[in-house]
């Protein structure tokens, strides 16, 4: 009974040589986030009409309608963000979406307060 | 044991089972202990006071829906739907028959991944590692489910919201949902093992007699271990439940061993439920909630309460004429486990059943402390 339950735990092992490994080598490879995630934000700045109602919702306050040649539009602090999706929700005009990019990290606090324009080269 | 116990040595020394992560959560216990029996403890909660009942006074329902996830870190998806049903009972908000269904499964995989931490925080408080690893790594499963379907592992934001869910489920969710349970299979039959490691240190410790038990308001599991069948899905029935059947586990030796087998039979009960949420969830397509427009709350009062993995969860709203409910009080059904229940079972026992004890309540000192 004792070698038949050592020789299953040895089989066991041996299997585990020819098994997917679980994990993967990040940065260079990345698991595979599903559509639904909620990542950075883009911003269209063509389609946005600078309402403001994604301000508004924004529970963590982390937006802020700013002047711009276009316009007014939104700049995002994505140390604030709470990642809800309720801005992208909002927005009449379907400008605002999150994607699956996750934020990079930064060293200095104030590069993640990201300007309207910032937002908007990303999408491309 | 601990009922007849009588406790009359003077304290030797303090001990604190202290507030840190791994050990007790954020939780501290203040212990007076004689040799190696405590012979007073004190709950000493505080440490995870967020004043959410306050922040919520101060925002629209869709931001409140984001705010209740926070509510208990352990199981999101629940306090979402209570407070959305609170939301919805006072508005009068009608809610679409799929995002009932939709609702459910969601609250029933939400209960199966809070009952695997439960294990999970049982095996590390008593050392039993293998337990504990085994059971975070089935709970992965549930919240990769989580992330394809609400956004989030963790958090949904809010997900189920008032008036419905925020998203519409994406075809191919049936098979995910289905292996998922499939796999979970292997986790209950390890879970039921006769497991020399948790009989010893389980076995006997911590016994809650049922009438200490409802005096001390225990709820859920913890009352269903004493002898009990009160559970507020067959008592006051929310959702669709009254349209599924399924059985409430319940035993009579109210020790830290039956708290643990009704924690893996309800896990059980809940894989059976969502089968049947699978089988029969309406495949019309469904308008998401979406957070366009707030009508002033009415004013009135509602008191709404649900069945979390831990207990009875409740919430208590007042609206008052404006888009931001004036009071909203949140009943955590931990609060209750954690300070009078643990410390009467704590009494006269030893230290070393101190953390059985202890996980065996399946805390949250998220919900004790709001």
């Amino acid at each position: 009974m004792k070698m038949r339950k050592s020789l299953r735990i040895v089989l066991e092992i041996a299997g585990n040589l020819f098994r997917r490994v679980l994990t993967v080598r990040f940065p260079e490879q990345s698991l595979e986030l599903p559509e639904a995630y909620r990542g950075e934000h883009v911003l269209d700045t063509e389609k946005c009409k600078g309402c403001g109602l994604c301000a508004d919702i924004c529970s963590s306050k982390a937006i802020r309608m700013v002047e711009t040649a276009e316009g007014k539009r939104p700049e995002i602090d994505a140390s604030k963000c709470c990642y809800c999706g309720l801005c992208e929700d909002v927005c009449p005009a379907n400008a605002l979406r999150l994607t699956r990019h996750l934020s990079e990290s930064v060293r200095d606090p104030s590069d993640l307060v990201k300007r309207p324009k910032e937002v908007k080269e990303k999408s491309k | 044991m601990n009922d007849q116990m009588k406790v009359s040595r003077d304290p030797d020394y303090d001990l604190y089972f202290g507030p840190a992560h791994p050990g007790s959560g954020n939780f501290g216990v203040k212990l007076k202990i004689s040799g190696e029996e405590v012979v007073e403890a004190r709950a000493d909660p505080g440490y995870l006071h967020r004043g959410f009942e306050k922040l919520m006074e101060y925002r629209n329902p869709m931001q409140n829906a984001v705010l209740s996830d926070r509510i208990c870190v352990f199981e999101p998806l629940n306090w979402n739907l209570v407070h959305a049903e609170a939301v919805e009972r006072l508005t009068g908000k009608e809610v679409p028959e799929k995002a009932r269904w939709i609702r459910v499964l969601m609250a029933e995989l939400s209960r199966m991944q809070s009952h695997l931490i439960w294990y999970a925080g049982t095996c590390l408080g008593i050392g039993f590692d293998t337990g504990f690893k085994l059971a975070l790594v089935y709970r992965d499963y549930i919240l990769d489910l989580f992330e394809s379907i609400t956004g989030g592992r963790v958090y949904p934001a809010g997900y189920i919201a008032p008036g419905g869910v925020r998203r519409d489920l994406r075809p191919g969710w049936e098979e995910k949902v289905r292996g998922v349970m499939k796999k979970l299979e292997k986790m209950i039959k390890f879970g039921k093992l006769e497991n020399p490691v948790l009989e010893g240190r389980m076995k006997g410790v911590g016994r809650l007699n049922l009438k200490n038990a409802r005096n001390l308001g225990a709820t859920g599991p913890v009352l269903r271990a004493s002898g009990s069948k009160d559970d507020v899905r067959r008592d006051v029935p929310y959702e669709i439940y009254p349209e599924l059947d399924f059985e409430i586990p319940s035993e009579k030796e109210g020790d830290a061993l039956t708290r643990y087998r009704i924690g893996m039979k309800e896990v059980e009960e809940s894989i059976f439920i969502t089968e049947q949420v699978i089988d029969r969830m309406p495949s019309a397509r469904m308008e998401p909630v979406k957070p366009r427009f707030f009508p002033p709350m009415p004013k009135g009062e509602v008191f709404v309460r649900n069945e979390l993995s831990r207990g009875e969860g409740g919430m208590h709203m007042i609206g008052s004429g404006s888009e931001h409910p004036y009071r909203c009080k949140i009943r955590g059904p931990s609060l209750s486990h954690q300070v009078p229940v643990l410390e009467h079972l704590l009494k006269g026992s030893q230290i070393a059943d101190v953390p059985a004890i202890y996980w065996s309540l399946n805390p949250c000192p998220a919900d004790t402390d709001r």
